[in-house]
């Protein structure tokens, strides 16, 4: 430490400014270092003048007349002061500390039960989601439309037919109904592409880049109704 | 000069809870309990009679107006402290503007306003003390002069000089330690050290 930091704390020489442990090591420094000693007994003469400056006590010589004063103008401002409305009655009450303190202990507990609420009903309606994704008749009853507007113009209504493999197909109005169980084997890629040969190529003459815009429309209204559920 | 912490006056809680109601009696009880504290503290600071009473009404309304947020756990007197510190610290700021209290322009000039006399023990008059004080605190900054007469002359601990000026204890050690230097650099400089006191 420098003589600087101890000359420092030699100012703060009043009890409770130093820390017993800073203390005792400048006691030490004292005993070897001439400057800071020296300026201990500047600081020990100096306080022989600055003491009784801490004991000037000064009073009132009427400290009746001064409360009598005060209290004049106490009673001035309270006739002053408005009749309050209820709103600030209400605001008044809640300046008390201790109704302060409560009410913002009762606001965070209530938050903290909202949050907890929020949770637990988050959590039990993906609980449910998976209850209902996971049932084995989710989906077995359920049928989906994909739509296709250039399926439609191509095709030949009269020609088209059901196809009873194993992914059924219906045809319509550019529409292909598709059983909510083959769903997923139906929008493979090498599923979509057999595509002509699924409804027959009788009623869906197309040629290669026609058949990647008819699957390009599926797998965009797939999107929407499939995954959407 | 009774005192509401003792029968058959009000306890301060009681007081200060009258207080909050409205009921100006129990205000009463508080003013004449504690504002000898208020006037001392003012006039440490200002060393000006008719200031700090001034400072001490005006003290007192301020604390009357906003009593209900006054923390009942807490130190009356820390909180009417820093009322007090508050408009003192204004107060200064208005009178130096107004060159009603006169900042000396260098250390010369705090030397020769102090008095000559090396035995301080024959200048404990009131008011040779007050104005010891306002000389060799008048070059202080505000901060340093609020901390100074906070902890050295009304005796508080660093806690509450913190508490009331609203600074870190780190902060209040820093203005102490320059107010007490300079303030004792000024004193030996006034009346040398001795011989014997080597």
């Amino acid at each position: 430490m420098s003589c600087e930091r101890y000359q420092q704390m030699l100012h703060l020489n009043r009890s409770g400014e130093v820390s017993a442990e800073d203390a005792d090591d400048l006691r030490q420094h004292l005993t070897r270092c001439e400057t800071c000693s020296l300026e201990w007994r500047r600081i020990q003469h100096a306080d022989k003048f600055l003491n009784p400056l801490r004991t000037f006590s000064p009073a009132l010589a009427g400290p009746e007349k001064l409360t009598a004063d005060i209290m004049r103008r106490v009673r001035e401002a309270a006739l002053r002061e408005p009749s309050q409305s209820i709103i600030d009655r209400i605001l008044d009450f809640f300046l008390i500390p201790a109704v302060r303190y409560t009410a913002v202990a009762t606001i965070l507990g209530v938050l903290v039960m909202l949050i907890f609420q929020s949770f637990t009903l988050l959590n039990q309606i993906s609980n449910l989601e998976q209850r209902m994704i996971s049932m084995p008749g989710h989906r077995a009853g359920a049928t989906y439309t994909v739509r296709s507007e250039t399926l439609q113009e191509v095709t030949e209504s009269e020609k088209i037919q059901s196809f009873a493999g194993s992914a059924p197909l219906m045809l319509g109005n550019g529409r292909i109904q598709v059983p909510a169980k083959d769903v997923d084997a139906f929008l493979s890629d090498s599923n979509l592409r057999d595509l002509p040969a699924i409804i027959g190529w009788s009623a869906l003459r197309i040629d290669q880049k026609t058949l990647e815009k008819i699957i390009s429309e599926i797998k965009a209204t797939a999107e929407l109704t499939f995954r959407a559920g | 000069m009774s005192d509401i912490l003792e029968p058959p006056g009000k306890s301060r809680e009681d007081a200060v809870a009258g207080s909050q109601r409205g009921d100006l009696a129990s205000f009463e009880c508080l003013v004449h309990t504690y504002q000898p504290y208020a006037f001392s503290l003012a006039m440490k600071f200002l060393c000006d009679e008719a200031e700090a009473a001034d400072i001490v009404q005006e003290s007192f309304l301020r604390v009357w107006k906003n009593v209900n947020r006054y923390d009942p756990g807490r130190k009356f007197t820390t909180w009417l402290y820093r009322v007090v510190a508050n408009l003192c610290v204004d107060r200064l700021r208005i009178l130096q503007r107004k060159r009603r209290v006169f900042l000396s322009a260098d250390h010369n000039s705090v030397l020769e306003d102090l008095p000559d006399e090396r035995n301080w023990e024959t200048l404990r008059a009131y008011q040779q003390l007050g104005e010891i004080i306002r000389t060799i605190s008048g070059q202080l900054s505000k901060k340093q002069r609020l901390v100074f007469t906070l902890r050295d002359l009304q005796d508080l601990s660093v806690d509450e000089v913190a508490e009331i000026t609203g600074l870190s204890i780190g902060s209040v050690k820093t203005n102490l330690h320059y107010a007490r230097r300079f303030i004792r650099d000024i004193l030996v400089r006034k009346y040398g050290v001795a011989r014997s006191d080597i």
